[in-house]
């Protein structure tokens, strides 16, 4: 599996160049919104690096060679799962060695890097992979792209659009009541809450995306 | 355990295609051949065997073991060619060679640097500047290095010029002197096949049209030239095809001595050659007849 997702991160040397620029880009342009800034934008590179190698995949039609080498269909399904972690381990990274330079020159950028929105993040990325791989699986990078950017601008425009109109009629400060939440939760409450559900899904979107790759044909 | 492959009514349906209950058996030590017109059904087999696509119904063993149910232990000791490069282009043949290696686990580091070097393998080029040429020697180089038992080559030499294909086909040689080895080699290039085969599978519209040692093959066959009057004989030959034009007829016959007995010496018998055979079996006519 470790070798699938380094092959995953090779071939997409100049994705990773770009996204670089990205971080910073969206670390400027997000700054106003908040810990979902940092949600946002860790959100868009996984799916850059996500889609990138899915892409890359397709045009390749390296499933071809996958298939016909010793491996399980299911190390190819779940180190595509893996992958998604770290990319968004690797944008988090980003936007935290941003947030450091800044307040260590002091710049007058309000950079958005805190736990909540991090947490945001992760679940955001989960989410949004475990619907958009199923498809992946399903049908290729191809023909299940225009669904992916649909459901891409669903999840960012959707969910700020959501956190701003909560904000805006006061009904419901939902980053506020994050914070308050994690501050009088305890870590294993927290971990319950949180993980378990979203460990459901990914299983689910695992075994469903299994199932498809296992039927697919090339 | 002679076999290294069997293949025992094997079919597979498409909208437009069908295979339609193939056999197929190769012998441990052997190339074989698997030659047929484009859409005859060489590449479905080939997926077939590699677990690409699911059959509807029939048996694959390789190694005397099902293909589906031992898909990992089967794979291991198989390398495959295929016709186009399949691989990563953004890598370069270093990295996906390191990225397919840990999946062997007979991989031999050193075979594959001898074939790196006697192909000439750019090792820090990016598989997307490689020639056609070049990524079939890669592709070749990687089937080869982890001591695969059979090799499976999907038109391998299409698109290749003159000088990759011979040079393809004395490495495929060279390999046969390890008795262990065997090779199934789909092709619709039959003149690469005149060196190096020794058995011959024909395959047309899905059906296995016929199986044989080459040299039974060309042996058993013959070519005949003629004129045309000559075919208004009230009792014509069973020709597996004719061909005719403003000059006399050409056709391909399964028996020689009916042809002298017949004819004598007014018309002309030759050897035929693979592709002879390909084309009068496989060419869309009245006068075509199964040998099986």
């Amino acid at each position: 599996m470790y070798h699938l997702i380094k092959k995953d991160i090779l071939m997409q040397k100049k994705a990773l160049k770009l996204s670089v620029l990205l971080i910073i880009f969206f670390t400027i342009t997000l700054s106003n919104m908040g810990p979902a800034g940092l949600t946002v934008g860790v959100l868009a590179i996984s799916y850059q690096l996500v889609l990138g190698a899915s892409a890359l995949e397709d045009k390749n039609k390296s499933d071809v060679i996958l298939i016909s080498l010793p491996i399980k269909r299911t190390t190819i399904v779940l180190s595509k799962y893996v992958s998604i972690y770290i990319y968004a381990a690797y944008a988090a990274l980003g936007f935290y060695l941003i947030y450091l330079i800044t307040s260590l020159l002091n710049l007058p950028l309000d950079i958005p890097f805190n736990f909540s929105g991090f947490i945001g993040a992760i679940i955001a990325v989960t989410l949004f992979c475990s619907i958009a791989f199923p498809l992946i699986f399903k049908y290729g990078f191809l023909k299940a792209k225009m669904a992916n950017l649909f459901i891409f601008f669903v999840f960012v425009f959707g969910g700020t659009g959501l956190v701003s109109y909560l904000n805006k009629n006061n009904k419901l400060l939902m980053s506020q009541d994050i914070i308050s939440f994690f501050r009088n939760s305890s870590d294993i409450e927290l971990l319950l809450i949180l993980a378990v559900p979203l460990v459901l899904i990914l299983i689910c979107s695992y075994n469903i995306s299994l199932a498809f790759y296992k039927k697919r044909e090339f | 355990m002679n076999n290294i492959m069997e293949i025992t009514d094997l079919s597979k349906s498409y909208k437009d295609f069908s295979l339609k209950g193939i056999n197929i058996t190769l012998e441990k030590g052997y190339i074989m051949g698997f030659i047929g017109p484009n859409g005859s059904g060489k590449s479905t087999t080939i997926k077939l065997i590699m677990n690409l696509i699911k059959k509807d119904s029939g048996d694959i063993k390789i190694f005397g073991l099902d293909n589906e149910s031992n898909n990992l232990s089967i794979k291991e000791r198989i390398g495959f060619v295929y016709d186009e490069n399949y691989f990563y282009e953004e890598l370069t043949v270093k990295e996906m060679k390191e990225m397919v290696r840990p999946f062997y686990s007979r991989w031999d580091e050193k075979i594959f640097k001898r074939y790196a070097k006697d192909f000439e393998l750019p090792l820090n080029k990016e598989i997307k500047h490689l020639s056609k040429g070049m990524k079939m020697k890669f592709s070749l180089a990687i089937a080869l290095s982890h001591h695969a038992e059979l090799l499976i080559m999907d038109e391998p030499t299409s698109g290749l010029d003159p000088l990759i294909r011979s040079e393809l086909l004395d490495v495929l040689q060279s390999l046969l002197q390890d008795e262990n080895k065997s090779i199934f080699f789909s092709t619709h290039i039959t003149s690469d096949l005149d060196k190096i085969a020794d058995f011959i599978t024909l395959i047309n519209n899905g059906e296995i049209i016929l199986s044989k040692t080459k040299d039974e093959l060309l042996e058993e066959h013959c070519i005949v030239k003629g004129s045309k009057k000559q075919l208004n004989i009230d009792n014509p030959l069973n020709f597996i095809g004719i061909k005719q034009n403003d000059f006399g007829f050409e056709a391909l016959c399964r028996d020689k001595k009916a042809v002298i007995k017949q004819y004598g010496d007014s018309v002309i018998i030759e050897k035929p050659t693979l592709e002879d055979i390909t084309v009068f079996y496989t060419r869309r006519s009245d006068h075509h007849v199964s040998s099986n």
